[in-house]
């Protein structure tokens, strides 16, 4: 995995000395909040409703089992005993003083990690498929590219005020586990006709207000042209990104204004100039990165069945029923990439307290080469676990409530913190995310559902993601009571879509309910178990729901 | 102890501690406190003027970090901030989280382990 | 409005005025004990009281009156809005003395409800909120008194640099038996009797009366070092995880 060179180090170090002392002077009076906010805001310092936020930044999802346990130390001592993991692939805590923050930041620090640019208009993480590097399916692993885009995003000079913030993701099978399509810069690792590596780029997706899906200006860009194309998009938004409104800022409505099609052209004139910059990528350089990302080289093949799991198969249905959902594949034989689900039944998605956090960088270390994933769905990923090991793996898990079977199922629900902590929400979304799946708790009702996406905001920023959840949740305040909207059929994956409205919102009291109605629906109207809920949406449209919600017209 | 309000709606001056971000109340004596039912509760027009212009000194002061008014009600003699935002913000989440949380899913393990 | 409004010196204010002018070229150098025990044994026997607000100063003054006379009746004014530690010192001091005759005298209640019903007038209109708990509390209270001990000291300010030991008070004579006093005088005095301090001035505040106008630095002071009453800091409410009610865990 890559580890931080000596400039990367000395930087984040100086960094975090010098918000020391912007939080010294804070504390003692010497700056205003106004002059204070900008500062704050690029350490990934929030004020929210009842505490400050401490968004840490997870770069493309992947921790090593000190990295995890410093996390739940600093959980432990600074904040209330857990963090909560979020669709970008980082953590936050909800509870930091701010005179603590400097010293929280030392700790990370310690371990390499930092908070810089999660917050304000800058570019965000990059984000990559979390099975990076392990998937079958990959054509290559995206983890090198996201970390030349790190080390190239990190306080460009040029870009560090943005018309407003700038996400990017990477994916690297056809696959796309990254939602690459609604992102600001959306790269999909491919093959040309010649087998050499390079990305599709998307440009101007999100999510939010006005939800967009990316469009493709360029089919094939060659991996070593990365860096001058990237920078060649950076540099027109940053030209000619609205900075009049805060609200129409982001690219995603520069490419709706202005249109694909000359954005594209623009791009590639700029990029005419400059491709052929420092910023051209040497093939050696591109090695050297991904070297760091290599597979562990205790990782050696195994047999493709293991006795050990099927003999325990035999005797423990809750570890069958684990290994077929939460188990993928794995690209060497004789393993898998295992999720631990962060979405107990009942239990608040994506939060995670600091005994988990501790066990699970055990077991990482024991079973999984040292590598830990975040996936943008807030679950965890132990990405390189041999099939012999999971039974052991399953058991620990369970001990700690780590070991609910649902990966993709109706109560692996994503949701933001919404109103019970954030003061952008306008209604709350954990409890509601608690009820549904409570609601739909029974494990083979689950499985027999199948795979089914729900996700919740608790307000039009959409940090749930809800716009692309095969079934959306959107809370909105309407006459000083909590609403929620249904949206059905989203989706980010390579065939991506925002999901429709398909009509008047649900009280509290109604939400589950009719979220039940829907599923309910999808069961009586799909062709047979194998058709999903997304495949049955797309085929049928939104009718036989609105009519199942509202009644036929 | 809350005494009867005289006509028309009732406010409280809210804010955030600088130092930990805790949710604070304008209280009587011009400090902040973290209990809703030890805030200040005044009128509408020259009270809440003034309190307004007394917790902006203290957000000047970089005491607390925005200050700002709420509606109460008042629910079974105690305060309750009208809108369901400033409840959570007076009470905290409302949901467990953390330990708790843990505890309440999975209470055998907590008396497993005592 | 009453008799005693300015501009307009009746024939009793002009007589004080006279008495008081006479009363200091008499008996202007007497030192502290001999001018209470003229004033409660002499001039104005059984018509003098020791009004006190049981402050950061107070002790030296209530130690030197209760050791004339400790009948010599105390007002204390309890506007509604003291501190705490002032209330329990005013119980220590008292029983340390051995006090016989100490009145609580308190705020017109009809008069706090209609004009402070929120407990805010501090803010929109201190005047006001002084005169309904102090002012006038203190008048009902001084209506039987023709003469009334008060602590104040030349050092205090700038106004009371020419105080003088006697003083006309509308109908009534002030007395300052202090007015000479220096802070070493008042330190020492207190450490050769023992005298409790009031807990508050160990915790920097230089004077003591209502908690919402009191800061807790002297003139010049920076708003930052003060303003944290009601707030304890370890008090983090129901947003413990340990509460018990369901919300807020």
């Amino acid at each position: 995995m890559y580890r931080y060179d000596e400039f990367d180090q000395e930087f984040v170090n100086e960094r975090v000395a010098q918000f020391r002392g912007q939080v010294e002077r804070r504390i003692a009076g010497e700056l205003t909040e106004d002059q204070f906010r900008p500062l704050r805001l690029m350490n990934g310092v929030y004020l929210q409703l009842h505490a400050y936020m401490l968004r840490i930044a997870v770069p493309y999802g992947t921790l090593n089992p000190a990295q995890l346990r410093m996390l739940a130390f600093v959980a432990r001592k600074y904040d209330r005993g857990y963090g909560h993991f979020t669709t970008r692939q980082n953590l936050q805590f909800h509870w930091p003083a701010l005179k603590d923050v400097p010293d929280i930041l030392d700790h990370l620090s310690s371990v390499e990690m930092h908070s810089i640019q999660t917050s304000g208009n800058c570019i965000r993480n990059v984000t990559a498929d979390h099975f990076a590097g392990a998937a079958r399916d990959e054509v290559a692993d995206p983890r090198p590219y996201a970390e030349i885009l790190r080390q190239w995003s990190s306080l460009h000079p040029e870009f560090v005020f943005l018309p407003r913030k700038f996400k990017i993701a990477v994916t690297g099978a056809e696959r796309d586990r990254a939602a690459v399509k609604v992102h600001d810069i959306g790269l999909h690792l491919k093959k040309d006709a010649d087998g050499r590596l390079g990305f599709a780029v998307y440009v101007g997706g999100g999510l939010g207000r006005t939800p967009f899906i990316a469009h493709k200006i360029r089919d094939f860009l060659p991996e070593a042209d990365l860096l001058s194309y990237s920078e060649a998009i950076l540099r027109v938004y940053n030209q000619f990104g609205r900075r009049d409104n805060k609200f129409k800022a982001r690219i995603k409505i520069l490419v709706h204004e202005t249109g694909a099609e000359e954005i594209a052209r623009q791009v590639e004139a700029e990029w005419e100039r400059i491709r052929h910059s420092a910023l051209a990528l040497p093939q050696a350089e591109i090695d050297r990165i991904a070297t760091y990302f290599a597979l562990p080289a205790s990782l050696a093949p195994r047999p493709a069945k293991s006795v050990v799991l099927e003999r325990a198969r035999v005797t423990d249905a809750e570890l069958g029923a684990w290994v077929d959902q939460n188990t993928t594949p794995h690209r060497v034989s004789g393993h898998v990439i295992a999720t631990i689900s962060l979405k107990p039944i009942g239990g608040t998605p994506g939060d995670v307290t600091a005994e988990q956090m501790e066990l699970i960088a055990d077991l990482a270390e024991r079973f999984s080469h040292n590598e830990i994933r975040v996936s943008h769905e807030q679950n965890l990923i132990l990405p390189h676990v041999a099939l012999d090991d999971l039974p052991a793996l399953h058991a620990a898990l369970r001990d700690y409530r780590l070991a609910t079977a649902n990966a993709g199922l109706v109560t692996d629900i994503i949701a933001c913190p919404g109103l019970d902590y954030c003061s952008l929400a306008n209604a709350r979304s954990i409890p509601v995310a608690q009820r549904i799946s409570e609601r739909f708790g029974d494990a083979a009702r689950q499985r027999e559902i199948g795979e089914l996406k729900i996700k919740i905001s608790g307000c039009i920023n959409a940090c749930g993601h809800h716009h692309v959840g095969h079934i959306g949740i959107l809370g909105v305040e309407k006459k000083g009571e909590e609403f929620y909207q249904i949206t059905l059929g989203g989706s980010g994956d390579e065939q991506a879509s925002i999901g429709e409205i398909l009509g008047p919102g649900f009280s509290s009291d109604g939400i589950v309910d009719a979220v039940e109605t829907v599923v309910d629906t999808y069961m009586k109207v799909r062709s047979g178990p194998d058709e999903t809920f997304l495949a049955a949406y797309r085929r049928l449209g939104k009718a036989p729901f609105k009519d199942a919600l509202y009644g036929a017209a | 102890m809350f005494k009867a309000a005289s006509a028309g709606a009732l406010k409280a001056v809210t804010a955030n501690r600088l130092d930990d971000g805790r949710v604070v109340f304008l209280d009587e004596d011009g400090g902040w406190t973290h209990r809703i039912g030890a805030a200040l509760l005044v009128a509408d027009g020259a009270e809440l003027d003034a309190a307004t212009a007394y917790a902006q000194s203290q957000h000047a002061a970089r005491i607390v970090v925005d200050p700002y008014a709420i509606d109460i009600t008042i629910v079974e003699s105690r305060p309750t901030p009208a809108r369901i935002r400033e409840r959570i913000r007076a009470e905290g989440p409302t949901v467990r989280y953390g330990a708790a949380e843990y505890a309440a899913l999975y209470p055998a393990d907590v008396a497993a382990a005592e | 409005m009453g008799p005693h409004d300015a501009g307009a010196l009746s024939g009793t204010d002009r007589d004080t005025a006279a008495e008081a002018i006479a009363l200091n070229a008499r008996y202007g150098l007497l030192d502290a004990h001999d001018a209470i025990a003229l004033t409660a044994g002499e001039l104005f026997p059984g018509r003098t009281a020791l009004v006190s607000s049981f402050g950061a100063d107070s002790a030296v003054l209530l130690h030197l009156v209760a050791e004339v006379d400790r009948s010599i009746p105390v007002i204390f004014l309890d506007t509604g809005r003291l501190f705490a530690e002032t209330l329990e010192y005013r119980t220590r001091l008292v029983e340390t003395l051995g006090l016989a005759d100490v009145r609580t005298v308190t705020p017109d209640p009809d008069r706090l409800a209609a004009s402070d019903p929120h407990r805010a007038l501090w803010m929109t209109n201190p005047d006001l909120c002084c005169r309904i708990r102090k002012t006038e509390p203190l008048k009902h209270a001084l209506a039987g008194f023709d003469a009334w001990f008060t602590g104040r000291k030349r050092f205090q300010n700038a106004q009371r640099a020419a105080l003088r030991l006697f003083e006309a008070d509308g109908a009534r004579i002030k007395v300052n038996p202090l007015a000479s006093w220096s802070i070493l005088d008042l330190k020492a005095h207190a450490e050769r009797h023992g005298l409790p301090e009031h807990p508050l001035v160990a915790k920097g505040y230089p004077s003591i009366g209502c908690v919402p106008c009191t800061s807790r630095v002297a003139l010049g002071e920076d708003l930052r070092s003060g303003r944290w009453r009601g707030l304890d800091k370890s008090e983090c409410g129901i947003h413990m995880p340990s509460e018990a009610d369901g919300s807020g865990i």
